[in-house]
């Protein structure tokens, strides 16, 4: 079989963060532009005026998420199946190492790393982003041969449901994280959802707040700092959620980089608490 | 089943096979390659435009075409002549490798008709029928209404659904050999008893996303807005 008869890679499974120094040893890694904008601005249009030499585009709505629904959020987790084919129509198989980057801190980008990472897959999201890469660009579109992939389950223990997010505000051992902008989480500022505020029990830690002013991630020890000041630790379990489970994924790979392990995502996020009446909010 | 037995392929036409053709590009047809990994069988659903290039890909994937299954008799699902076009399908794919072609019975005269294979390379089936694929079943589910012996697959959680049910729309009742109402029972009754998390595959690529999950696309394609056979001859009756 051909997979039997691959050399032997001696790469160990890339941490959730790397810097653009890694890529220069590593030409076997799969680099995907994810990038993507709130104002509906085409990522894609980005891509093909500049993109990291040999990368692909990976549209997140299109290969990361389902079709959007006033019950469901704007981003739901796409079926098992329907990520396989996405991944295995861009060229990517199970095996392969993926880095992917955006200019947006990792906001778009990390859904990406986060998928795969939950899934077995190795995978990174490129500190800085395109932003920073320190290497000339290469315009026009670049694709990958399509392969096989084999359709595996999404785990359970990764992902949370309103009702999980609900008792996770409420109950004295999870961490519930909110991972939108202060003026979002406060109410005082709601440009996307039809409530403002956010789900009760919540903490605020802005994805954004996860890098420096330069655009580079806080270093594993400053990020352990941030996190375990809002109350993670090894003896408990944290769920984050964002807008539409998007710009959460950055907290979700920060808090692993913190060496905090793996937290659960709530992926219909406020887009889908905040249209259910029934859900309380609160602005405090 | 284990996952990593079951062989899914899902293949757009003029980008991943038959990249040159720019009538398979337009027409954004998918083929699908369904198989058993542990025995290196494989189907083919809708093979046409470009059917070296399908049997590549099994090769590359180290699997082997042992039938193909046809979702309608339509020349972009199964090659023929259309609008002016002559495609590549299951009467080339014969000549490659020799295979049968599974079709609901009331396809039969048609797919004969459009492609010129014989009754011996066909195997009729009956709605409800099962074939096994290596170790996999596939269940075969007849869905008149976009043609009269239109059918879909049913194998490990996904729904290949051929010109029957899109993620927005469905097949079009306007054509010879439609009929409206029996596509209201199909899609209606027939298919409301595929589970929510089935993951529909549709013929064709004609929304942004390529799959969805039946659960969303009862929720959110209009075709299952009517309630009742009156409304919905209503809205798609020409």
């Amino acid at each position: 079989m051909v997979d039997n008869v691959q050399p032997m890679t001696s790469h160990s499974m890339l941490p959730p963060i790397i810097g653009a120094e890694v890529l220069a040893n590593r030409p076997d890694i799969i680099l995907c532009d994810v990038r993507w904008y709130l104002d509906r601005t085409p990522g894609r249009d980005a891509y093909f005026n500049g993109h990291l030499p040999g990368a692909i585009y990976v549209d997140l709505d299109e290969h990361l998420a389902t079709l959007p629904t006033i019950n469901g959020g704007r981003h739901p987790m796409p079926a098992a199946a329907s990520f396989a084919m996405s991944m295995g129509s861009l060229g990517i198989k199970d095996s392969d190492t993926v880095v992917a980057y955006d200019d947006t801190n990792g906001m778009s980008a990390g859904r990406l790393v986060w998928m795969l990472r939950i899934l077995g897959c190795d995978a990174a999201l490129l500190d800085g982003g395109i932003t920073k890469y320190p290497h000339q660009l290469q315009t026009g579109g670049f694709r990958r041969l399509p392969v096989f992939r084999p359709i595996i389950e999404w785990p359970s223990e990764f992902l949370a449901t309103a009702d999980d997010a609900a008792a996770a505000g409420s109950n004295e051992v999870d961490v519930l994280i909110d991972s939108r902008t202060s003026d979002r989480f406060s109410g005082k500022n709601e440009p996307v959802d039809p409530r403002a505020g956010h789900i009760p029990g919540a903490v605020n830690a802005p994805f954004g707040d996860n890098t420096s002013d330069d655009g580079k991630f806080l270093s594993p020890a400053e990020l352990y700092s941030r996190f375990t000041e809002i109350g993670i630790s090894d003896q408990n379990s944290a769920l984050v959620y964002c807008g539409s489970g998007v710009s959460a994924c950055n907290n979700l790979l920060a808090i692993e980089y913190a060496g905090l392990g793996k937290a659960r995502l709530y992926a219909g996020s406020w887009s889908q608490w905040s249209r259910d009446e029934q859900r309380p909010i609160a602005t405090k | 089943m284990s996952t990593d037995r079951f062989y899914f392929r899902q293949l757009r036409s003029g980008r991943d096979f038959a990249a040159d053709n720019e009538l398979a590009e337009q027409m954004a047809n998918f083929v699908y390659l369904i198989g058993d990994r542990e025995t290196g069988d494989a189907v083919a659903v809708d093979p046409a435009y470009g059917v070296a290039d399908l049997l590549d890909v099994l090769a590359n994937d180290e699997m082997r075409l042992s039938g193909v299954l046809a979702t309608h008799y339509h020349p972009d699902h199964v090659g023929g002549s259309m609008m002016g076009h002559s495609i590549e399908g299951i009467r080339e794919l014969l000549e490659l490798q020799g295979v049968k072609i599974h079709v609901q019975a009331t396809e039969a005269q048609l797919i004969k008709k459009v492609t010129d294979v014989s009754d011996t390379d066909l195997i009729i089936h009956s709605p409800g029928d099962r074939i096994m694929v290596g170790e996999i079943p596939i269940d075969l589910i007849h869905t008149p209404g976009h043609t009269p012996g239109s059918q879909c697959f049913l194998v490990e959680g996904t729904l290949v659904a051929g010109d029957t049910l899109f993620l927005e729309g469905c097949g079009r009742t306007d054509l010879p050999g439609s009929d409206p109402s029996a596509m209201f029972h199909s899609l209606h009754h027939t298919l409301s008893k595929v589970p929510d998390d089935t993951v529909l595959f549709p013929g064709h690529r004609y929304s942004f996303h390529s799959s969805a999950t039946m659960g969303m696309t009862r929720e959110l394609n209009y075709v299952f807005k009517p309630s009742s056979e009156q409304q919905w001859l209503t809205m798609f009756s020409q």
